[in-house]
C-alpha cells in the first residue's frame, strides 16, 4: 500500500494499473477540490451579498423613514409595460457588448471595463 | 603574402569563432521554430503581446556560441555534481559569476516571481461584478477545469509521462498561461517551452477551437436562449470579496496564494478606489514589464535538447485535449443548469469558464448572436470568464500541493 505522506510519493506507482489506480484518483481528488472550493466561495459571496444588501436595505429604510418624501399620486393610466422596457434592456445590452468589445479588443490582458449601461437619453 | 596569409587566417578565426560553424541542427531548427512564432505573432496576431517575446528569447537562446543563457545551472544533476547541498535550485555561484542577462532574468519565473506579477496586473484589470452578480457562474468556472484533470489523467496513463510532467501539460487546459508557468516551473521545469507556448498558442486559438465544440454540444434553442440582465452590484460587495476569497483560498489550498492572493490584491486595488495611481501602474506599467521579462526567460528555456523532442508533440497533443475537454465541461454543466432552471441559463457561456479572459466571453457572445441575434451573452460570459481564473490557479495549487 503505497504512502501519500512520503516525500516523492508517485514514484511508488510503477505499474500501468498503479499509474491507472494514481491518475484516476488524483483526478477525482483535485477535480472535486477544485468544485468544493468554488463552492465555499459561492456561499460566502451569497452570505456577504445579503448582508451588505440588508445593511444597505436598512440604511435606506431609516432615510426614507426621517425624511418626508412628498406622495406620489396613483396614475390612474395602466403601468406602461414590457414592451418598452424591454427594447431598452436591449438596447442597453447592445450598448454594453459593443463598448466592451471595443475596448477588450486585442490580447489576453485586455482591460475588461467593469461598466454598467444605466441610463439612455434621446437627444 | 604575408599579408595575405593573415588576412586569411583572420577571416578563419572569425569564421570558427561565428555561430554558423559553433552550431548544430538542432539550434538551428529552433531558430526556424522561433521564425514561425514571429510569422504566428505578428502576422496571425496569435497572443503578440507573449508571443514576440518568447520568440525572440527563443531565438537569442539558440543562438551558437552566444551563452546567453545556462539551463545548466538549474539542472539538479549538474548542481548536485558542483557540490552544493540537497534542496539548492540553482547554481548560485556560478551564476553570479558566469550568468548572462537571460539567467538573471530567468531567476523570475524560477523563483515563480513573474506569474503572480502579472495576476496582480488582471486582478486590477478585472471587473468579478459580473461573477458577484451570478455567483453560479463559479461553478461553470469549476467545471472547465474538467480539461485540467483529463489531460493529467491522458498524459500519465497514456502519454507515458511522470505524474509532475502529467500535471504541467494537464494545466494547459486551464488555458491560463501565467498558471501554466507557475505550476511547470515547480513541477516540470525542464518543459517550460513547450508548455508555455502551447499555453499561450492555444489561448489565441480560442476562438477557432471552442466554437465547434460549442455547436456540437448544443441545440440552436439552447443557444438562442436570451438571459435575464444581471443585478447591479454595490461597490461593498466588490471590496469584500477580493479579500474574502483570499482567506478562504488561501486556507484552503495555500499552494494556490502567490497566485490567487496577488489576483485579489490587484483587484482591492481597482474596487477600493482610494489608491488609482497603484491600479494604473499594476494594469499598465507593471504588467507590461513582466510580460516582457517572463516572454523572454521562458522563451530562452526553449533549447533545442528540451524542445526537438517527441514529448514535444505529445505536449501540444495533450493541451488541445485538456482545452476541448475543458470547453465542453463548462458547456455541458451549462447545459445541465439549463435543464434546472427551466431553460433560463444558455449553456454557451459555460465555455467561457476556461479563463482566457475576454476572448472566451467574446466566443460565447458571437456563437450566441450567430443562433439568436438580440441575444448578447458577453456580460453573462464574463462570470464564468473571471471564475475560471481564479479554478485554474486553485487546480494549479492543487496539484502543487498533491505533488510537489
Amino acid at each position: 500500500m503505497p504512502t501519500v505522506m512520503a516525500e516523492g510519493w508517485t514514484t511508488q506507482f510503477e505499474t500501468m494499473s498503479e499509474k491507472l489506480f494514481l491518475a484516476t484518483t488524483l483526478t477525482i481528488v483535485g477535480f472535486s477540490i477544485v468544485f468544493i472550493a468554488l463552492f465555499i466561495i459561492i456561499i460566502c459571496i451569497r452570505v456577504m451579498s445579503g448582508s451588505v444588501n440588508s445593511l444597505s436595505g436598512r440604511k435606506k429604510v431609516k432615510a426614507v423613514n426621517t425624511v418626508k418624501e412628498p406622495v406620489l399620486q396613483e396614475s390612474s393610466e395602466a403601468p406602461n409595460v414590457n414592451t418598452e422596457e424591454y427594447d431598452d434592456y436591449e438596447l442597453a445590452a447592445v450598448i454594453t457588448a459593443a463598448i466592451t468589445a471595443s475596448q477588450t479588443s486585442g490580447h489576453r490582458s485586455a482591460p475588461y471595463p467593469g461598466f454598467r449601461v444605466r441610463s439612455i437619453r434621446r437627444v | 603574402m604575408e599579408i595575405l596569409k593573415a588576412f586569411l587566417e583572420t577571416l578563419e578565426r572569425l569564421w570558427y569563432n561565428s555561430g554558423f560553424s559553433q552550431g548544430n541542427w538542432m539550434q538551428f531548427a529552433m531558430i526556424g521554430v522561433s521564425f514561425i512564432l514571429f510569422y504566428l505573432a505578428i502576422v496571425k496576431k496569435f497572443e503578440p503581446l507573449l508571443l514576440v517575446p518568447i520568440a525572440f528569447g527563443m531565438l537569442l537562446a539558440n543562438i551558437p556560441g552566444a551563452g546567453i543563457i545556462h539551463m545548466e545551472f538549474y539542472d539538479p544533476d549538474y548542481i548536485k555534481g558542483l557540490g552544493y547541498s540537497d534542496g539548492t535550485i540553482f547554481a548560485y555561484r556560478e551564476l553570479i559569476s558566469k550568468g548572462g542577462l537571460l539567467d538573471f532574468l530567468y531567476m523570475g519565473v524560477k523563483l515563480g516571481i513573474y506569474p503572480p506579477l502579472i495576476f496582480l496586473g488582471i486582478g486590477a484589470m478585472t471587473d468579478f461584478g459580473p461573477m458577484l452578480a451570478n455567483p453560479k457562474s463559479l461553478l461553470l468556472g469549476a467545471a472547465a477545469q474538467v480539461g485540467i484533470f483529463l489531460a493529467f489523467f491522458g498524459a500519465l496513463v497514456l502519454g507515458g509521462f511522470t505524474p509532475n510532467e502529467a500535471a504541467s501539460i494537464g494545466i494547459i487546459g486551464g488555458a491560463d498561461g501565467p498558471t501554466a508557468i507557475f505550476t511547470t516551473k515547480t513541477l516540470a521545469p525542464h518543459l517550460l517551452g513547450p508548455v508555455a507556448v502551447a499555453a499561450y498558442s492555444y489561448m489565441a486559438l480560442v476562438p477557432v477551437i471552442q466554437p465547434p465544440i460549442m455547436r456540437l454540444l448544443t441545440t440552436k434553442k439552447e443557444r438562442s436562449v436570451v438571459m435575464d440582465q444581471l443585478r447591479e452590484v454595490s461597490k461593498t460587495e466588490k471590496i469584500i470579496f477580493p479579500i474574502i476569497v483570499t482567506a478562504v483560498v488561501s486556507l484552503l489550498i495555500p499552494d494556490a496564494t502567490p497566485l490567487v492572493g496577488m489576483l485579489m490584491l490587484g483587484n482591492l486595488f481597482r474596487e477600493s478606489g482610494v489608491v488609482d495611481r497603484l491600479v494604473k501602474t499594476a494594469s499598465n506599467e507593471l504588467i507590461n514589464i513582466v510580460t516582457i521579462l517572463l516572454g523572454v526567460s521562458v522563451g530562452a528555456t526553449a533549447i533545442g535538447t528540451t524542445f526537438l523532442r517527441l514529448e514535444t508533440i505529445k505536449i501540444i497533443v495533450l493541451g488541445v485535449v485538456a482545452f476541448a475537454f475543458g470547453t465542453a465541461g463548462g458547456v455541458l454543466l451549462g447545459k445541465l443548469m439549463y435543464v434546472i432552471t427551466g431553460g433560463k441559463v444558455n449553456p454557451l457561456i459555460g465555455s467561457a469558464g476556461v479563463s482566457a479572459v475576454p476572448m472566451a466571453a467574446r466566443v460565447s457572445q458571437t456563437e450566441g448572436q450567430k443562433a439568436n441575434p438580440r441575444n448578447f451573452l458577453l456580460m453573462h460570459a464574463m462570470g464564468p470568464n473571471v471564475a475560471g481564473v481564479i479554478g485554474s490557479a486553485i487546480a494549479a495549487g492543487i496539484l502543487l500541493a498533491l505533488l510537489k
